[in-house]
Order: C-alpha cells, then sequence, then structure tokens
C-alpha cells in the first residue's frame, strides 16, 4: 500500500507553505535586537492572537489532550480550567510591561526584572530558570513532532527524520526571520490545527457513535467514573481532588510567566491589541473541546492504541479515513508542535543572549553582533532540543514536570514588581532560588507532598515566604526609581 | 464618570474569575459534579467547565469596551 506517500506529500505541502509564509515574514525587519525579538514592536491582533493561541496549544494539547480525556477522563478539564484563569490576570500586566518595554526597550522578562530590582543578578537568574526550563520543552515538541510523523507513515518516516524535516523548516525561518518568522508561520499553523481539530472533533464521534449526544450516553452507561471531575489517575484509579484543584491552581499561574509568552508583550504593536488578544483568547481556548471529543471516542472504540498519547492517531489510522485526511491531521500535529517550539527556540535564545550573557557579563557588543549571536544561538538550542529528544524517552515528561515547577517560581518576582514598592533584588533571588529547591526536592521525594498537593504550589509558597522575608530583611530600594517604574507602568501611552 | 464604570468593570470581572477559580475546583465544583442532565448533548460537569470559559469571552468582552472608550 502506498497511501503513506500520500501522506508524506500532504505534510511536505504544508512544511513548505510554512516555511515560505517564514521566510517572506521577516522582509521588512530592522537590523536591530528589537527587530529580531520583538519585531519592532508591531505586531497588531491577527497576529498576537494566533502566536498566543498557537504557542500555547503545543503538541501536548494536540496529542496529549485527546490521550488525558481517553485514558483518565474529566480530568483533563483542568486544561480547560486553567487557560482562561491564567490569562485574566495578563490584562492588565501586559499592557503595564508593555509601556515599560517602550520606555526602556526591554525585549525579555528578565531584563525586565534586572531594571525593576536595579539588579544583574536578578536577570541573570531568571534568564537561566527560564533556558532550562526551555530546553526540555522544545525537545518534547520536536518529539511530538516525530511520533505524529511516524505513526501516520506506519514507520516508513522514523522519528528522527520527522523530527529533522519539520524542525529544520523551524531552524531556517527562525534564522532568517526571527520573530516575525514565528509570528506569521503561527497564523497559518494556527489556523491549520484549529481547522483539523474542530473538523475531526464534529466528524469522528458522528461517524462511530452517530453524534456527540449518542457517543456520552454509551460512555455514561458503560464508565460513568470518566465523566466527573477529578476523573482518573495515571495508572487509572480515582485521581485526588486535591491534585486536581491544586494543578489547575499551579498552572494558572505559572501559565503566562512561560517567558515566550510574557515576552510577546513587548513585539504587541499597541496596548489595545493586548487586551483585544486577551479578549479573544476563549475562542481559541476551545479548541480543546474537539480534542477532547475525540479522546472520548476512543473509550468505547474496539481496539486500543499503543499509548493513551496514540489515541487521535489511532482512531484516524483504522477508522478508514481517505490518506489526505490523514495526511493532514499530521499536518496540524505538527503545526501544533512547531507553532509551539518556534517561539521556544527563538525566546531562549534571545533570553540567553540579552540576559544571562549580555547583562550577566555587562557585555557591550552591538546591536548587530547581538543579533547575529542570537541567531547563532537559536540554532544550537535546536539542536540541543533535537539530540534531547532522540536520547531520552520518558525522562523528558519528567524533566518538563520540573520545568514547569520552575517557571512557576517567577510569579512573585514578577508581581511582586508590580505590586510591592518594598520588594529588593536580594528577596527576588532568594526566592527564585528556595522555590526552585524545594519544588524540585519534592518532585525527586514525593511522599513528602502535603495532601498531593502539586510540587509546584509548595514551593511557591516557601518562595513567597522568602521572597517577603528577605526583601524586609534588606536595605529597601531607592524610592524614586521604583515610583518612576511604577508611574510608566501605570501610565497608558498614545494608542 | 468614566473612572467609576472602569471601576466597575474591574471588579465585575475580577470577581468573575475569582468565582470561577472557586467553581472549577474542589470543594467548589462538587454540587456541580454530576453527569446528568446533558446539556447539548454534552454531560453536565463538562459543560460546566465550557460554560465558564464562555462567560469569560463576554466578561474580557465588557471590560474591554469599558476601558477601551
Amino acid at each position: 500500500m502506498s497511501d503513506w506517500r500520500i501522506v508524506v506529500a500532504v505534510v511536505l505541502a504544508y512544511l513548505a507553505t510554512s516555511l515560505w509564509v517564514g521566510l517572506r515574514a521577516g522582509a521588512g525587519s530592522s537590523d536591530s535586537v528589537a527587530g529580531y525579538v520583538a519585531g519592532d514592536r508591531g505586531f497588531g491582533l491577527l497576529v498576537m492572537y494566533f502566536v498566543t493561541g498557537a504557542s500555547i496549544y503545543s503538541a501536548f494539547a494536540f496529542l496529549g489532550g485527546p490521550g488525558w480525556a481517553y485514558s483518565r477522563g474529566a480530568a483533563a478539564f483542568y486544561i480547560l480550567a486553567y487557560g482562561v484563569l491564567g490569562m485574566a490576570p495578563y490584562y492588565a500586566l501586559g499592557p503595564w510591561a508593555a509601556r515599560l518595554g517602550r520606555k526602556h526597550g526591554y525585549v525579555t522578562q528578565a531584563s525586565m526584572l534586572a531594571h525593576r530590582y536595579r539588579s544583574r543578578w536578578v536577570a541573570v537568574v531568571a534568564g537561566i530558570v527560564s533556558v532550562i526550563a526551555m530546553v526540555p520543552y522544545i525537545a518534547l515538541q520536536i518529539r511530538g513532532a516525530g511520533i505524529v510523523f511516524e505513526q501516520v507513515t506506519e514507520g516508513h518516516v522514523p522519528l528522527w527524520a520527522g523530527g529533522a524535516l519539520a524542525y529544520g523548516v523551524v531552524l531556517i525561518y527562525v534564522w532568517k526571520s526571527g520573530v516575525l518568522g514565528v509570528g506569521w508561520t503561527n497564523v497559518f499553523q494556527g489556523v491549520f490545527m484549529v481547522v483539523i481539530a474542530w473538523t475531526l472533533g464534529l466528524y469522528i464521534p458522528y461517524r462511530l457513535y452517530g453524534g456527540i449526544g449518542p457517543m456520552f450516553e454509551q460512555i455514561a452507561a458503560a464508565r460513568p467514573e470518566l465523566l466527573t471531575v477529578p476523573g482518573l489517575d495515571g495508572s487509572g484509579n480515582p485521581w485526588s481532588p486535591g491534585a486536581f484543584s491544586s494543578a489547575i491552581l499551579v498552572s494558572a499561574i505559572g501559565f503566562m510567566m512561560w517567558p515566550h509568552l510574557f515576552m510577546k508583550a513587548f513585539a504587541a504593536k499597541d496596548e489595545a491589541t493586548i487586551r483585544r488578544t486577551i479578549v479573544l483568547f476563549p475562542t481559541f481556548q476551545l479548541f480543546l473541546f474537539p480534542l477532547f471529543i475525540v479522546g472520548f471516542a476512543g473509550v468505547l472504540y474496539p481496539s486500543v492504541p499503543s499509548s493513551a498519547d496514540a489515541v487521535m492517531p489511532h482512531i484516524i489510522l483504522t477508522s478508514g479515513l481517505p490518506a489526505i485526511v490523514v495526511g493532514l491531521f499530521c499536518a496540524g500535529g505538527l503545526a501544533a508542535s512547531m507553532s509551539t517550539g518556534d517561539a521556544l527556540v527563538h525566546g531562549a535564545a534571545s533570553i540567553a543572549i540579552e540576559d544571562v550573557y549580555a547583562s550577566g557579563w555587562g557585555s557591550t557588543l552591538s546591536q548587530h553582533d547581538r543579533r547575529a549571536l542570537i541567531r547563532r544561538l537559536a540554532i544550537v538550542v535546536g539542536v540541543l532540543g533535537y539530540v534531547m529528544a532522540l536520547v531520552s524517552g520518558r525522562s523528558l515528561v519528567a524533566l518538563l514536570l520540573v520545568a514547569y515547577g520552575a517557571v512557576v517560581q517567577l510569579a512573585p518576582p514578577v508581581y511582586g514588581a508590580f505590586m510591592w514598592r518594598r520588594a529588593t533584588a536580594a528577596g527576588a533571588v532568594a526566592g527564585l532560588l528556595a522555590g526552585i529547591s524545594v519544588t524540585g526536592l519534592l518532585l525527586l521525594v514525593p511522599e513528602w507532598k502535603p495532601f498531593g498537593i502539586h510540587e509546584g504550589i509548595v514551593g511557591l509558597v516557601v518562595n513567597t515566604a522568602t521572597y517577603i522575608g528577605v526583601s524586609l530583611a534588606t536595605q529597601p530600594p531607592e524610592a524614586k526609581h521604583v515610583a518612576d517604574w511604577l508611574e510608566t507602568s501605570r501610565t497608558p501611552s498614545g494608542g | 464618570m468614566k473612572r467609576a464604570r472602569i471601576h466597575t468593570a474591574v471588579w465585575v470581572a475580577g470577581l468573575y474569575f475569582v468565582a470561577m477559580a472557586i467553581g472549577v475546583t474542589f470543594p467548589g465544583v462538587a454540587p456541580f459534579n454530576t453527569v446528568r442532565p446533558f446539556v447539548l448533548g454534552i454531560p453536565f460537569v463538562f459543560a460546566w467547565y465550557l460554560g465558564w470559559i464562555v462567560g469569560a469571552l463576554f466578561v474580557f468582552y465588557f471590560l474591554h469596551r469599558s476601558t477601551e472608550r
């Protein structure tokens, strides 16, 4: 059977289109760091909407979302709950950060913190935490792309080749176009993944069960435990309400702390664009609905997928859909992976150069040289992620858990920067280090977690206490500097 | 006049998201944690989670309208 060739042809057409969009996008950008990292602060609503939505929903949502609904039932609803909750504070925070960025020239979250706390160590620690958190996330995206490719071509295109192909394209357009390449490809990839998800989510239950209602009627009769929260845990036992609830809270707090998302405030054309993006964000969030529906469709499906995450490709491959649909699904999966992976590669390289290298070593490199370094580092980061994707299998998910726990720890210094005048650099650095240590420790020794509460939350409590305690114990920051900084954040700039 | 309206909108939005945080986690979600009645073919608690997202769309929209002009 040569059906897999049709699949590959469809996917190659998608990759070629992504590459074309990505290369064209960078044409008008300036030869500066702000041009490469923040798109000369010129992103309009269309690009911001898709950059936000498509960067958030990754291969994890596209494969893991159905996988959770299939194997853990209503536990998956936690993903529904945290997105909008996590986005809400950004309605205020995003414009505040954008005003400061415009005035002081920040392109990253850590450089904003360094200026507020007047300490390059804050930038270095926050920058290192960010990069450590982002690299395993990149590896997971590359692995996701490789897995989709391998499955739909029945092994004719192995994981290493699929991952290399998809991320080769990503690295080319990130190299050439910087954040503009990320932005415009995300528009294309975002439309693609949303259309594919909704089409499959409405069509599959109709084809298999005669509709969504009849499908849930059958599940309610056979497996009712899957339809109420907190659903099941990874091994099929009832999940604990405490773990479910704290997963929602930690994810909501950590949500916009992901540097590749937060720093898009510096790329927006104006404040109104940031606000409109957030207003529209729930419409993107709803794209999880059809993905969960596909997962639930797998519950009573006659055959069993090789793993829970493979439930969506499994149904698509075994229910006799035409090869072109399988190809489109594969391209949708790659779009989900690449639209997150490109923002991560670009963000990690920008942070490593701007915050860790330029701030930490007090480098006096020119804009031009820094831009050149960021581009080169993006390639290094991409290759590093690729190698990690190939050598580590399951351990990658464990690494990502550490990463998520680490990113959440950025919340106290970020929120505190805007809300607490007395906060000091020593407090921010000590809080970050304490929070990460506690989170890491509880990941290694899960028995010490109180009531099954997420380790990130425990770390966050320790972090916040340390942040407040050390800030109060150290010399107050210069009042005028903080007052000016806050004044800038609260004063609307034209538009 | 305008300031007062913005003030109200911010409060309403703030309360909505606090209510949402309570309503989607335990113990707040417990009274709504049932399969039936189905809502548009979807189990009740699933519709409950979707409803909060759709509601957020409206809350964001009114917040935006009151702050923009």
